[in-house]
């Protein structure tokens, strides 16, 4: 039984709605007490109403938790930030319940003022997570957690890597612990590839967008593959555009164009044989800038072609790889409105084409 | 005159090798396993350079960071380093508010070491072109 303070009709229907509905609402007032809660919001955090203690600090009954049941920080706990911050916020979240299950929500706070636009109490809605976005959410954290748990691990056999092929080894030596010490490189890749597909699948790709020129970022990679180009007798150019008197600005994270250039530069080297040409060009075309990689390597039949962005598809396995690099640089050139394609014919070499938008200055 | 590096690592090992490669690098390294041991050390080792990790024993990283903050004289000359094997957005947000910008997180395995001492290095060269 929750409080039913008036008795007006209006009342009656108000109190009929909040008992029935199955989202949880609540309110906290400017004390920190959860002055009420619906019946809804009871059956979430499985609270029998003798066992509810209204009137109280909200605390005692909102308990907000990480997927491991532990205590979030204040910073984290959204009904803390709120009185700080002032405005809605709309987040997922866990709530220990009473029974300590832990129950994943989905959950609205609004900031409520009084006239002098002082904060006077909090009204909150909260929203049991449904079977399947529970389901997809444990995948996200699993492939999350366990990429997370891998990368210590991994960073410290790298390191151990690297310091011994500093030291005074036999050429055989050298060669094994090269060997060695490029698989490793190459199984960080992996995972930072499964985590970011992971990621771009449930529409949660973190980036932080700002301005960039895509000259220096082009550049950069550029030099970076420089090495690798040298190894196998391929030649690497840049063909630099003359500079764009209002400068190769767009609005994207540079970690993420990065990754796209970086992919379409190590596939050219991967898919092109020795003595072979890479040339990387930046034109200006309408409202977007264009940046194109031909290789006269293998090149990709007419077969193949519909399916190259898909995730995991790869023509032959003779190179290693996972076949995830074209696909997460799909969803990065979608991420900020771009396009991505290419032309190619067998044994006569591929050219890949992305659009980014211009940004426009103010 | 070398640059001063303050690591603040709790892996044994992770420490070990961030020690030896950028002493290697060319770096005076000082490491230390805790948020506390770090805010002491910041204080007397007056680092150019702090490359922290964020999952610690009792202070987090950010915790330890926030506190370093907390000297202003110190931090005009001390340039911040995240480094986690954590990557999530509210994270790298977190930083971020802490006034650490994206290419200042680093992501553990998916940076090579030798990449690790570069980014270290980009920030402050190790001799100062006027020494000798
Ligand atoms: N420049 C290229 N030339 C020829 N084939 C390519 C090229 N780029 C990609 N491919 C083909 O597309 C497949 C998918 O590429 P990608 O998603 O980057 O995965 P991966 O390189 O890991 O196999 C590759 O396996 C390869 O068969
Ligand atoms: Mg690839």
């Amino acid at each position: 039984m929750t409080q039913k303070p008036h008795n007006s009709l209006n009342q009656q229907i108000t109190d009929l709605i909040l008992d029935n509905i199955e989202d949880g609402i609540f309110v906290i007032d400017h004390n920190q007490q959860l002055v009420f809660i619906n019946q809804g919001g009871l059956n979430i955090i499985e609270a029998s109403t003798n066992e509810l203690k209204l009137n109280r600090p909200w605390t005692e009954t909102l308990k907000f938790v990480n997927q491991h049941n532990l205590a979030v920080q204040d910073l984290d706990n959204p009904l803390k930030q709120i009185w700080i911050h002032q405005q809605s916020i709309r987040q997922d979240a866990y709530l220990l319940t009473f029974k300590d299950h832990n129950t994943p929500i989905h959950l609205i706070i609004s900031p409520i003022f009084d006239n002098q636009q002082q904060l006077i109490a909090v009204v909150g809605v909260i929203r049991e997570m449904s079977l399947e976005k529970q389901q997809e959410q444990a995948k996200t954290d699993f492939v999350s957690t366990a990429s997370h748990e891998m990368r210590t691990p991994l960073a410290t056999l790298e390191g151990y890597l690297s310091l011994l092929s500093k030291q005074d080894l036999n050429n055989q030596a050298k060669i094994y612990v090269s060997k060695a010490h490029q698989t490793v490189l190459h199984l960080g890749k992996l995972f930072k590839d499964l985590l970011t597909t992971s990621q771009s699948e449930d529409g949660q790709l973190s980036h932080k967008p700002q301005i960039i020129d895509l000259l220096d970022l082009m550049t950069t990679s550029f030099n970076n593959h420089q090495a690798s180009a040298n190894e196998k007798s391929i030649t690497l150019r840049f063909e630099k555009p003359s500079a764009f008197k209002q400068g190769w600005f767009i609005y994207a994270d540079p970690k993420r164009i990065a990754e796209v250039v970086d992919n379409l530069l190590e596939n050219a080297l991967k898919y092109t044989s020795a003595d072979g040409f890479i040339t990387l060009n930046l034109e200006e075309v309408d409202d977007f800038f264009q940046l194109q990689i031909k290789d006269t390597g293998l090149g990709i039949s007419q077969k193949d072609l519909p399916h190259i962005f898909q995730k995991f598809y790869r023509i032959d396995d003779s190179q290693p790889g996972t076949g995830l690099g074209l696909f997460i640089c799909k969803k990065i050139v979608e991420l900020y409105k771009g396009a991505i394609w290419l032309e190619s014919n067998l044994d006569q070499g591929t050219t890949f084409y992305v659009n980014l938008p211009k940004h426009e200055s103010g | 005159m070398k640059k001063r590096l303050l690591v603040v690592e709790d892996n044994q090992d992770l420490a070990d090798i961030y020690q030896l490669s950028f002493q290697q690098a060319g770096f005076e390294v000082l490491s230390v396993h805790d948020g506390e041991e770090a805010l002491k050390k910041f204080v007397d080792f007056q680092p150019h350079l702090v490359l922290c990790d964020i999952k610690l024993p009792s202070l987090s990283g950010f915790d330890t960071i926030e506190m370093m903050q907390g000297f202003p004289e110190l931090m005009k000359n001390t340039v911040i380093i995240i480094i986690s094997a954590y990557s999530d957005r509210k994270l790298i947000k977190r930083a971020q508010q802490l006034g650490i910008p994206t290419e200042r997180y680093l992501v553990k395995s998916q940076i090579s070491i030798n990449q690790v001492a570069q980014v270290l290095q980009g920030y402050i060269p190790v001799n100062e072109a006027s020494t000798s």
